[in-house]
C-alpha cells in the first residue's frame, strides 16, 4: 500500500521561519517540493550559511587530514566549544604541517649531502680541499672508466693529480690541475663522458655537522607526526559530532533556498503523509507559538509530483525490494508488493519444487539471513520462496530427484507430462489476467471507468474469444464458431478504441504472454532432469560397493549443490522476470518520487 | 561417410526424424535467444555502467528474447506429440 498524502502548505511570518525550520528538521516528515505559487521569489539562505559552509569544509578537511572517519551516529551532542575550536585547529594543523614538510625536506637535504661525502671520503678527500685556488682547477664526478686517464693526461705533459674511486658502476674522479692547462684536460675528461658532481652545498660542511642535522630533522618529522597522532586522538569523538552538527545547521541554513518569500513572509509547499497530519501541524504551532497559517490543498494528479511511500506489513515489505529495483510505483498507483508477495514465492516453488531442495535451502537461508542482517529483507523473500518450493516438491512427489509416491502434477520424463504443461499455461492464464485486472483499477482511479474498460476489457473479451472459438472447433461447447468471431470482433474493436493501433499490434503479445508461462515447466523440467542424471550415476558407483560408495557419495553431495545453486537462480530470475515482463506490462507504470522528508538523510 | 550412414538410418527410422525436429526447434530457437541476448545483455551492462540504477530495466530487457526458447520448446514438445 502507499501512504496516502496530504499536500500542506505553510504561511508564516518571517520571524518564526528559523524555529518552524528547526522543527520540521527535527519531526522529518515534511517532503518539501519547489516552487509551489507561480510568480513568488524563491527564498534566501540565512546569511550564517556561507560562514557555515566554509566550517563545514575546513572542518572535513582536518578530519581527512587527520585521517578521522565521519559519523552518522545522532546520539551525541556537539561540544559548543569544539565548533569554535575549528579556526585554532585549522591554523594549528597547517603550522604543524608545514614544520612536518620543513623537517622532511631539511632530512631529505642532508641525507643527499651525507650520500656525496661519502663519495668523497671513497675518494679520500675532504670538502674543505674543494675551494677556490689562484693556480689550482679541479673536477670532481664519474667517468666512463677511469683506466688509462692518468697515461692520456700524461701524454698531454699536464700536472695532476688523480684521485679515483669505485661507486657501483660508476667510476668516480677528483682530478687538480693546473689552471694553465684546463682546456687539455677539458678535452681528455669530455672524450671519457665526464659528468661532474655538484657539490657546491658541501663547502664548509663536514661529516659531523651533516649527521647532526639529519638527526635533529628526522626528530623533527617524528615530532610532528606524534603531535599529529595527539591531536587525532583527542579530536575523534568531537570532531565528527562537529562535522554532523555543521552539516545539520547548514542544511537548516540553506532550507529557506526550497520555500518561497515575500518581504515579510515565508511560505512552504509540501507532503506529509494524512495520518501524520495533524500531529505535525499541532507540533509547529507549539515550535513557532500559534503564528503559522496552514492550507491543506487538493492533489493534482496530472500537475503535483506527490511522492510514494510504500507502507506494508513485515513479510511484504521485503518484497518491496523488486520495486526499488526496478522503479517504485506513481502516487495513486497499485503498489504491487502484495502481488509480488503471493505470486513471486508461486513461481519460484513451481519452477524449483522439490522438497529435498526447498528444505536445504530453506536451512542455507535462514543461516544467512542470521548472518547477513543487513539484508534480511532479500533473505525473507528466499525464505518464503524455499517454502513454497517444498510444498511444490510434495504436490510434483519430489525429494532430491526421486519419486515417492505417484505425483498430484507429475514432473518425471517417465509419466504424461501434459498435466504439467495445462498448470504452467493456466497460471500464466490467471496471472496475466490479475495485471490486467490490476491495470483496470489503476485506470479506474486515474481516469474512470470508460478509459478503464476500453484499455482492459478488450483484453478479456479477446482471451474469451479465442476460447470459445478452440472450444467449439474441438467440439466442446455444442455452440457455432461464430460466437467466437463475433466475439473476436468486439474485442478487436474495443481494443482499437481503447489503446489505439498499438493495441492491434499487440494482440499476438497477450498469447505470447501467457505461453511463456511455459518456463515454469521447461525450467523445472531440466532441474529434474539434471537430478535423475545425479541420482543415476551415483546409482552406479553404489552398485559397485566398497571404496566406490564413497565416489557415489561425493557425486551425490556435489551434483545436487550444483542442481540447487542453478535452480535458485534459475527460478528466482524467470520469476522475476515473469512478473517485470508478462505482469507489469499489464499495469504497472512506475516512476514514483521517492519520499524524501526535509532532514532526513 | 559415417555421418551419412547416420542420417540415412535417422530417415529410415521415423521416430529418429521426429527426436530430430524436434532437437532442430530448440537447438534454432536457442540460438537464436542466446544471439539477440548477447547483444541487449552487453548493452545494458554498459547502461548499467554509466547508471546504477538501471538494474531493473536492463535485466527485463535482456531476457525478453528468452521467450523464444519457450517458443521452440512448445514447438518441440507439439512435435513429440504429433508424431506420437
Amino acid at each position: 500500500m502507499l501512504k496516502e498524502m496530504s499536500k500542506l502548505r505553510i504561511i508564516g511570518p518571517k520571524s518564526v521561519l528559523a524555529s518552524a525550520i528547526d522543527k520540521l528538521y527535527e519531526l522529518k516528515i515534511l517532503h518539501v517540493v519547489e516552487h509551489g505559487v507561480h510568480g513568488l521569489e524563491q527564498g534566501k539562505p540565512f546569511a550564517s550559511a556561507e560562514q557555515l559552509s566554509a566550517a563545514l569544509i575546513k572542518a572535513r578537511a582536518i578530519a581527512s587530514q587527520l585521517g578521522i572517519a565521519e559519523t552518522e551516529d545522532l546520539s551525541k551532542k556537539p561540544n559548543q566549544r569544539m565548533l569554535s575550536e575549528i579556526d585554532t585547529l585549522a591554523v594549528k594543523l597547517e603550522t604543524l604541517q608545514q614544520g612536518h614538510k620543513a623537517a622532511q625536506e631539511r632530512a631529505e637535504t642532508a641525507e643527499r649531502q651525507l650520500e656525496k661525502l661519502e663519495l668523497l671520503s671513497a675518494l679520500g678527500i675532504e670538502p674543505r680541499q674543494l675551494r677556490e685556488y689562484l693556480t689550482l682547477e679541479w673536477f670532481v664526478g664519474t667517468v666512463e672508466t677511469s683506466a688509462g686517464l692518468k697515461e692520456a693526461l700524461s701524454g698531454r705533459k699536464a700536472r695532476f693529480l688523480l684521485h679515483t674511486a669505485k661507486n657501483g658502476k660508476d667510476d668516480l674522479i677528483a682530478l687538480f690541475v693546473d689552471r694553465k692547462q684546463v682546456g687539455d684536460v677539458r678535452g681528455v675528461l669530455a672524450q671519457r663522458d665526464f659528468s661532474s658532481l655538484d657539490l657546491k652545498d658541501l663547502l664548509g660542511q663536514d661529516t659531523h655537522a651533516v649527521k647532526k642535522i639529519l638527526a635533529e630533522a628526522k626528530a623533527g618529522v617524528k615530532r610532528s607526526e606524534e603531535e599529529k597522532a595527539a591531536l587525532k586522538k583527542s579530536y575523534a569523538f568531537t570532531l565528527p559530532v562537529a562535522i554532523r552538527s555543521l552539516h545539520e545547521e547548514l542544511a537548516k541554513a540553506e532550507a529557506p533556498m526550497r520555500f518561497q518569500e515575500t518581504e515579510q513572509l515565508f511560505v512552504v509547499h509540501g507532503f506529509v503523509p494524512v495520518a501524520e497530519l495533524e500531529s505535525t501541524m499541532t507540533s509547529l504551532r507549539k515550535a513557532t507559538k500559534e503564528r503559522l497559517h496552514f492550507e491543506v490543498l487538493p492533489i493534482d494528479p496530472h500537475h503535483d509530483k506527490a511522492p510514494a511511500l510504500m507502507s506494508n506489513p513485515q513479510g511484504v515489505k521485503s518484497f518491496e525490494f523488486f520495486l526499488n529495483l526496478y522503479t517504485l510505483p506513481k502516487y495513486r498507483e497499485i503498489d504491487p508488493s502484495w502481488i509480488l508477495f503471493f505470486t513471486f514465492p508461486l513461481l519460484y516453488g513451481f519452477m524449483l519444487g522439490d522438497v529435498g531442495y526447498g528444505a536445504v535451502c530453506l536451512i542455507l537461508f535462514l543461516i544467512m539471513k542470521k548472518k547477513m542482517p543487513q539484508f534480511a529483507g532479500f533473505f525473507n523473500i528466499l525464505i518464503f520462496s524455499s517454502v513454497s518450493t517444498m510444498i511444490f516438491g510434495a504436490i510434483f512427489g519430489e525429494y532430491f530427484g526421486f519419486e515417492f509416491y505417484h505425483p498430484l502434477i507429475n514432473r518425471s520424463p517417465e509419466h504424461d507430462l501434459n498435466p504439467l504443461m495445462i498448470a504452467a499455461v493456466f497460471a500464466g492464464i490467471v496471472h496475466v489476467n490479475a495485471g490486467l485486472v490490476a491495470g483496470f483499477i489503476n485506470e479506474l482511479k486515474a481516469h474512470g471507468f470508460k478509459t478503464a474498460f476500453m484499455e482492459k476489457f478488450g483484453w478479456f473479451f479477446l482471451q474469451g474469444a479465442v476460447a470459445l472459438l478452440g472450444l467449439s472447433y474441438a467440439k466442446v461447447l455444442p455452440i457455432s464458431a461464430w460466437w467466437g468471431y463475433s466475439l473476436l470482433a468486439v474485442s478487436v474493436v474495443v481494443l482499437y478504441l481503447g489503446e489505439g493501433a498499438r493495441g492491434i499490434v499487440e494482440i499476438p503479445g497477450i498469447f505470447g504472454n501467457i505461453l511463456s508461462y511455459l518456463r515454469l515447466m521447461a525450467i523445472g523440467l531440466s532441474s529434474v532432469g539434471l537430478a535423475l542424471v545425479i541420482n543415476e550415476l551415483a546409482a552406479g558407483f553404489f552398485a559397485s560397493g566398497g571404496a566406490m560408495i564413497a565416489v557415489g557419495i561425493l557425486i551425490l553431495a556435489a551434483g545436487h549443490a550444483l542442481n540447487i545453486g542453478i535452480g535458485i537462480m534459475g527460478s528466482f530470475l524467470h520469476a522475476l522476470r515473469l512478473h517485470y515482463v508478462e505482469h507489469f506490462s499489464k499495469f504497472y507504470r512506475g516512476g514514483g518520487i521517492t519520499f524524501k522528508p526535509f532532514g532526513a538523510k | 561417410m559415417a555421418v551419412t550412414e547416420t542420417v540415412a538410418a535417422v530417415a529410415n527410422n521415423a521416430t529418429g526424424m521426429v527426436a530430430l525436429s524436434a532437437a532442430i526447434a530448440i537447438a534454432a530457437s536457442a540460438f537464436a535467444a542466446a544471439w539477440a541476448e548477447k547483444a541487449i545483455g552487453s548493452a545494458a551492462i554498459g547502461a548499467m555502467a554509466e547508471k546504477e540504477e538501471l538494474f531493473g530495466k536492463g535485466l527485463i530487457l535482456t531476457v525478453i528474447p528468452e521467450t523464444i526458447v519457450i517458443f521452440g520448446l512448445v514447438v518441440a514438445i507439439l512435435i513429440i506429440g504429433l508424431a506420437g
